[in-house]
């Protein structure tokens, strides 16, 4: 009994900051509530939710999101294996510092990033023009992120510099947990080179690379950051994602009760996600 | 040569970006502006580092964020370290439902928390204070925490535990006095990794804190550009600032946040 004073106050703050707000959300998805009439709140029913889902805006929200998780945690996915197996094969010192350097991304704000990338791309004083022009790749300067696919791309681009990292740590925790032993017996077998990746590595990696796609899909299901700083949602709300939608549905249209109801629908996404992961997990697991 | 090439790409590709706003931030704003760009200032400056302090109250964002990423990690590793302890080392029930908990949580869009954590706030006239926001920022960085601590505890040797137990130390004794001052570099690792999950934090601190008084530093850059115009030099100048201490400390203590973060992602 008393033994819950060790656990109970962890439980507590998880409480008052994750299940009753997301009560309160409940709540107020089912009555109209505006910011500036904080009194007034009418019950409606499921009015909010059916708003949201009759409006073109939420489904065009739902395709950027859609759009940008496959998308950029696919590259993050796969680019960041690649980093991996560099680092796993560069010796100690080299090692340390590759490492290191990718911790350096991995570690900026996420508004930062975005203000960093927003500058590069920048089409007439971007340095990334400048040097795709001058290595004759494009003939004029692109507006980056003043043009809806090109301004996608750039937000995938520059999430992809920033998360490929942390799926790279997990990765060569993963490597790096492999048995030697393993690659031994299958060169006997005439597993080598890339027969050996495919059929030994990426099998044993499996469970890792799980976990970090579990948490980089949740992740990129809720982006906000980088599309607020890149491109507020624009142009002409062509990189909207459901958490950009959200916020402005609460402090532009100052509707309370389809904020609620569009957060609410996010975590639904979100927790849709994470449960196909954690079946697959712990199917895997129990193979 | 050969094998150097890939690591000396994957190096560049991570440093480059952030190395060229350190160049930015260094560089006169006319020069910022001319064509073709010179990969070095002609005439490198500060001023775009004095700006930032002498003309935004950059310094006072600095000091909000500390103040709430120092609070939310301390608060984070209070809870997370008991918690840990019931989990790992005493396998309580109560333990292993907190770790679904963290699971659970760490899966929450923070969107979905920000509409109803703005009105809980605003009744309790929490809004726009150091604790409306500590609390929420600790609670993001708690699942993490409690992970690393779990894991933590996990590989220390049992006889720390039993020798407690001999002593005849309660459960919370033995933590205090056994476990904790066995588990500093574990607790670092948690600490560091929660303090900078709050000092990059951007949303909550957006919708909950905005107000200049209380306003942290990305919050403060996000708004840096005025209607017309960006002012790229102090943006890169402020971004530098930020990042500079967060880096030094991943650098050194490099180790140590790899092996925390692939215990908070594996562990879990």
């Amino acid at each position: 009994m008393r033994k819950a004073a060790l656990w109970a106050p962890g439980l507590a703050l998880l409480a008052a900051v994750f299940a009753l707000p997301l009560a309160e959300a409940v709540w107020t998805s089912l009555h109209q509530v505006w910011l500036q009439r904080p009194g007034e709140a009418p019950f409606v029913g499921v009015e909010n939710f059916a708003l949201l889902l009759a409006s073109e805006r939420f489904w065009a929200a739902v395709r950027h999101t859609g759009l940008f998780a496959v998308t950029s945690v696919a590259l993050e996915l796969t680019l960041g294996v690649g980093l991996a197996l560099v680092m796993h094969r560069t010796r100690a010192r080299g090692r340390a510092l590759v490492r290191g350097a990718a911790l350096v991304p991995w570690a900026l704000p996420t508004v930062v990033a975005g203000l960093l990338w927003a500058w590069i791309l920048h089409d007439r004083h971007g340095v990334a023009n400048h040097l795709l022009v001058s290595l004759g790749a494009i003939s004029t300067p692109l507006v980056w992120l003043g043009e809806p696919a090109l301004a996608m791309s750039s937000i995938i681009g520059a999430d992809v510099w920033k998360t490929t990292p942390f799926v790279a740590l997990i990765a060569l925790a993963g490597l790096q947990s492999i048995d030697r032993g393993v690659y031994e017996a299958g060169s006997l077998d005439g597993a080598t080179g890339w027969r050996a990746f495919v059929h030994l590595t990426l099998p044993l990696l499996r469970p890792a690379l799980l976990v970090a796609l579990l948490f980089r899909t949740v992740d990129a299901v809720r982006v906000f950051d980088l599309v607020y700083v890149l491109t507020r949602g624009g142009p002409g709300g062509s990189t909207e994602t459901v958490s950009v939608l959200t916020y402005m549905i609460l402090f532009q249209e100052l509707d309370v009760g389809r904020a609620s109801a569009a957060g609410l629908l996010t975590g639904a996404a979100a927790g849709a996600v994470a449960l196909v992961y954690l079946r697959v997990l712990r199917w895997g697991g129990a193979s | 040569m050969k094998r150097l090439a890939l690591p000396l790409v994957a190096l560049i590709l991570c440093t480059a970006p952030v190395l060229w706003q350190l160049r930015t931030a260094l560089t006169p704003t006319d020069e910022l502006y001319r064509v073709p760009q010179a990969w070095l200032p002609a005439r490198p400056t500060l001023d775009h580092l004095a700006a930032v302090f002498a003309t935004r109250p950059f310094g006072r964002n600095l000091l909000n964020s500390a103040i709430v990423a120092t609070g939310a990690a301390v608060l984070a590793l209070a809870l997370a370290a008991p918690g840990a302890y019931a989990a790992s080392t005493l396998r309580l029930r109560g333990g292993r439902l907190l770790l679904g908990a963290a699971l659970a949580a760490a899966l929450v869009p923070p969107i979905s928390l920000v509409t109803p954590l703005f009105r809980i706030l605003n009744r309790l006239g929490g809004l726009n204070t150091y604790a409306g926001l500590i609390v929420p920022h600790a609670a993001l960085a708690f699942p993490v925490a409690l992970w690393v601590l779990a894991a933590y505890f996990r590989g220390l040797p049992r006889e720390l535990r039993e020798a407690a137990e001999v002593d005849g130390c309660s459960a919370a004794g033995a933590l205090w006095r056994v476990l904790l001052p066995a588990s500093v570099p574990g607790l670092a690792t948690a600490g560091i990794l929660a303090f900078i999950a709050s000092w990059n934090e951007f949303l909550l601190a957006l919708t909950l804190a905005g107000a200049d008084r209380v306003q942290t530093v990305t919050v403060a850059i996000a708004f840096f550009p005025g209607i017309e115009e960006f002012p790229w030099g102090e943006i890169a100048a402020a971004s530098v600032i930020v990042i500079v201490p967060v880096v030094v400390v991943v650098l050194l203590l490099q180790r140590r946040i790899v092996s925390g973060l692939t215990a908070g992602a594996l562990g879990g």
